[in-house]
């Protein structure tokens, strides 16, 4: 615990911010003098310990914490109906299911990539870029279309104010 | 008898011995459970898991270590996956518990003999704080500090429950002592004027 000065104006706050430590130390006897000479002057705090000492030391007990009457029978009969005998085609298909289980979620997961492999192969092949915009490229700056859009964008710096208007 | 021998015997399916294993530990682990989980009326039927796993488990138990501990970390284990798998529903819990418990003082509340009313109210809801902060704590956190505190189990013990060393239960407590002391901080001027939580 930081010693910091208890016994100043933040007296409160210190025992307040070091409560627990405050009350451990006080019920193994190692307070500081500080501390004490604190309490011994502030009877708002050594309440706030003396209170919080026995809600500390004497924790509330735990809600239900005694069992029902019909705590251990519930329990037998639970323990009864795990070590009944299951019927015979029962227990060999819980068996089987519990092995099979994992396999056919793999299963299911690498047919997904399969799938997902073969419908891939399955389509057209991307047209490259030039093939893409075959119809919208120009071969130079010069012969950009007039009035179209890429000769606005491009040539609209050089526009006179006459064509503008 | 004592618990290993008395462990011995549910192996073999004795359940004359089970029923006395069974009373014999199960008020701690009914109280264990109950401060573990984050609702305590589930408390009886983890505790009824508890003791299934130990009934089944009998067998494999290698006596290296206490059967209390043995029995102890079953139900920290338990109450642990119970919390986990019930984290979804928390919110509805508490809503709900919230509505119900408006103006609730917490179970437990007894005048001790000698005490007057006023001052037991006051230790109730000091108590009431405790519980609250304890109960908000991380879940590792939470478990050691029960166990410490409130079940008065040594740091050995709760090493030999938590399976981790000896140091991480030192300083996972002194964290849990931290956490709990900023969670109380900004109470507790309140708890001076006696105002109610």
């Amino acid at each position: 615990m930081k010693k910091e000065n208890p016994g100043g104006n933040g007296g409160c706050a210190f025992i307040q911010s070091h409560l627990i430590s405050v009350i451990e130390e006080n019920t193994a006897g190692a307070l500081s003098p500080d501390i004490q000479e604190h309490l011994d002057s502030c009877p708002e705090c050594a309440k706030l310990v003396r209170q919080f000492s026995r809600g500390w030391e004497n924790p509330a007990p735990p809600e239900n914490a005694q069992p029902s009457p019909s705590f251990f029978p519930r329990l037998i009969v639970r323990i009864e109906a795990e070590e009944k005998p299951r019927p015979g085609g029962r227990r060999a298909l819980a068996i089987a299911w519990r092995i099979l289980r994992p396999a056919a979620v793999a299963a299911i997961f690498l047919g997904g990539i399969f799938a997902g492999h073969e419908m891939g192969k399955a389509g057209k092949p991307l047209p490259s870029p030039k093939e893409h915009f075959a119809d919208r490229l120009v071969d130079s700056f010069e012969n950009i279309p007039r009035g179209s859009v890429a000769d606005f964008y491009v040539n609209r710096q050089n526009l006179s104010k006459e064509d503008l208007e | 008898m004592d618990d290993g021998e008395l462990l011995r015997r549910v192996a073999a399916k004795d359940l004359a011995a089970f029923k006395i294993l069974v009373d014999r530990f199960q008020s701690s682990v009914l109280g264990l459970c109950s401060r573990l989980l984050r609702h305590p009326q589930n408390a009886e039927d983890v505790a009824q898991d508890v003791f299934f796993q130990v009934y089944k488990s009998s067998g494999t138990f290698r006596h290296d270590c206490r059967v209390s501990t043995w029995i102890y970390r079953i139900a920290v284990n338990r109450c642990r996956n119970f919390n986990r798998d019930n984290r979804k529903f928390e919110r509805w819990e508490e809503l709900r518990s919230g509505l119900e418990n408006e103006g609730w003082s917490g179970p437990g509340f007894v005048v001790p003999d000698g005490d007057d009313p006023e001052s037991a109210r006051a230790v109730n809801e000091t108590q009431t704080l405790i519980r609250k902060a304890v109960a908000s704590l991380p879940e590792k956190q939470k478990a050691m500090l029960i166990l410490h505190k409130f079940e008065g189990r040594s740091y050995q013990e709760i090493a030999e429950i938590m399976e981790v060393s000896l140091p991480a239960v030192e300083s996972c407590l002194h964290r849990a002592k931290v956490n709990l002391q900023k969670k109380l901080a900004p109470r507790l001027p309140d708890l001076c004027r006696g105002r109610k939580f």
